[in-house]
């Protein structure tokens, strides 16, 4: 098996009201680092809440073979760790001690496991100098990697991480991706946004747009729908357009990002 | 309407500052956590002081100064009741303000079922919405829109572009607070840049954009485009317009490279 998620003919509506999924059906391969793109109340949050096992699915997820279902429900949760940077009440704890063992110790693991198992985190993610402190004495980039270091801390087979990227600058995202590559050999990695600023980073992405999959590819592929993307509300970031439009020309004949870059390469 | 703030000092964080923001133009500015800080709260001004239309303002009224804050929490659960929850405690009264409510609901895409929804099962831009739509509809006269754009796909960055425009034809004035030169660039008439506690400079948006020798300088951030031309007339010796707008980059690369 190569894919650890997979959606089946999921469908979902607000109190029978508006359908926010029609038969959505996708999976996601093992060790990537996956977008979910969505413009804005397209249902990313909801989707996230749907495949963390909080709003009902009817068995059309499952998480290595594991179906959510009830029988299922625990190993299920077990399998994943989920994150929602937009929630006001994200932090249980004021420390971040307490914070990291808190997932452990609500499974009963035993204290020198727990200890050891937030020494890994703490390496994995950079925290040497956060593990100490209040939660309110950090930076919203420390934060972050708390967060993620809370939803990575049971080793689960994939992580969930709703909209983690809108108030971190460019070099803290690119900073979050090298710590994702370290983990994406043991855990999958879904992050949802409603931009392409960080486009190229992912291994594969999935658009959605009015309750479907438009898009699922790799970054470069998807990047060659750009009307497509522009008609279903996305912005493609200047340096991206830039590029694209460049290459269509035939004055280019890759995306780059990089102003530096893309100077040189433009006047030699 | 026109905020002027005269020799402002605090601490060492505003030193002598001495600008002014009026309602005929989209106000930007960048580098704004102290500038913001005594505009909500102006007892915390050491020396020189702040008018709003040549009264002295010494007291943050939220009846005439909004801030739109994407990251304020709900106060109440349901929408409705968050709407009409600001009204109320800024005093304001008025008969037809369901009708005002729905006319801003519209103008925002929203179904008006949402008022009846629970605040925490709405997306975050229903959420930005709704607590524009709690401000807007006591009508304050100047509106700070805290680090809007972050997240916002195009369709509701135009939605908001125009918001702004017609707040400006009925005389609001409106801030801009963002750490990102690229909104600004696109969104504002005019900008401060504040660096160390001082104005680096201030004025209309395209000049100072297309002068960005003194922001480089100082490590403020540049917008893409103006970094691309900046470097290309500069270190490579081409004739490029500083532009805003993607086609008309383009154009210019095209005919300096082909």
């Amino acid at each position: 098996m190569d894919n650890i998620l997979e959606v089946n003919n999921l469908t979902y509506s607000y109190n029978n009201n508006k359908t926010i999924f029609n038969n959505l059906q996708f999976s996601i391969k093992k060790e990537t680092i996956n977008l979910l793109l969505g413009s804005n109340s397209s249902g990313k949050t909801t989707l996230i809440r749907l495949l963390s096992g909080i709003l009902p699915t009817n068995e059309n997820v499952s998480i290595d073979e594991i179906k959510l279902n009830k029988q299922n429900i625990r190993k299920y949760m077990l399998s994943i760790g989920v994150v929602f940077f937009d929630d006001p009440n994200k932090f249980l704890f004021d420390n971040v001690l307490d914070e990291l063992a808190f997932p452990l110790e609500n499974l009963n693991y035993k204290k020198d496991i727990i200890i050891n198992r937030i020494y890994e985190v703490r390496n994995i993610l950079d925290l040497q100098n956060c593990l100490n402190k209040k939660i309110s004495n950090l930076t919203y980039y420390e934060q972050v990697k708390v967060l993620i270091g809370t939803s990575i801390i049971h080793k689960p087979k994939i992580i969930f991480l709703d909209n983690p990227f809108s108030k971190l600058n460019d070099l803290e995202i690119k900073k979050v991706f090298k710590f994702l590559d370290k983990i994406k050999k043991d855990t999958t990695v879904f992050i949802t946004s409603s931009n392409l600023d960080q486009i190229l980073l992912f291994d594969d992405v999935i658009v959605i747009d009015n309750g479907n999959v438009l898009i699922h590819d790799n970054p470069k592929n998807v990047l060659q729908h750009d009307n497509e993307l522009s008609k279903a509300g996305f912005i493609i970031p200047p340096m991206i357009d830039l590029s694209l439009k460049l290459s269509f020309y035939g004055i280019i004949d890759e995306v780059i990002t990089d102003v530096n870059e893309m100077v040189n390469k433009l006047w030699k | 309407m026109e905020i002027k703030f005269n020799d402002v000092n605090y601490k060492t964080k505003l030193t002598d500052i001495n600008i002014t923001l009026n309602n005929s133009k989209i106000n930007g500015v960048y580098n704004y956590n102290s500038f913001l800080k005594v505009l909500l709260n102006p007892k915390l001004i050491e020396k020189g002081n702040i008018t709003i239309d040549g009264k002295v303002y010494n007291k943050y009224d939220p009846k005439v100064i909004a801030v739109i804050d994407k990251d304020m929490p709900f106060y109440t659960s349901k929408v409705i009741d968050e709407i009409l929850f600001y009204s109320k405690i800024r005093g304001y009264k008025n008969n037809n303000i369901k009708e005002d409510i729905n006319n801003l609901l519209e103008k925002f895409n929203l179904d008006s079922n949402i008022l009846k929804r629970i605040g925490h099962s709405l997306s975050e831009t229903e959420k930005y919405y709704i607590k524009l739509i709690a401000n807007l509809i006591y009508k304050p006269k100047i509106i700070i829109f805290k680090d809007i754009m972050s997240g916002m796909d195009y369709k509701n960055k135009k939605i908001i572009k125009k918001l702004m425009e017609e707040l400006k034809e009925q005389g609001v004035l409106i801030i801009l607070t963002s750490s990102n030169s690229n909104i600004l660039y696109e969104l504002t008439d005019e900008v401060v840049i504040f660096n160390k506690g001082k104005v680096l400079i201030n004025g209309s948006t395209n000049d100072i954009y297309s002068n960005i020798e003194i922001l480089l300088n100082n490590n403020i951030d540049v917008p893409y485009f103006s970094l691309l031309t900046y470097k290309a007339n500069n270190e490579k010796g081409a004739h490029l317009f500083y532009r805003k707008d993607v086609r008309d980059v383009i154009k210019d690369v095209y005919k300096s490279v082909s």
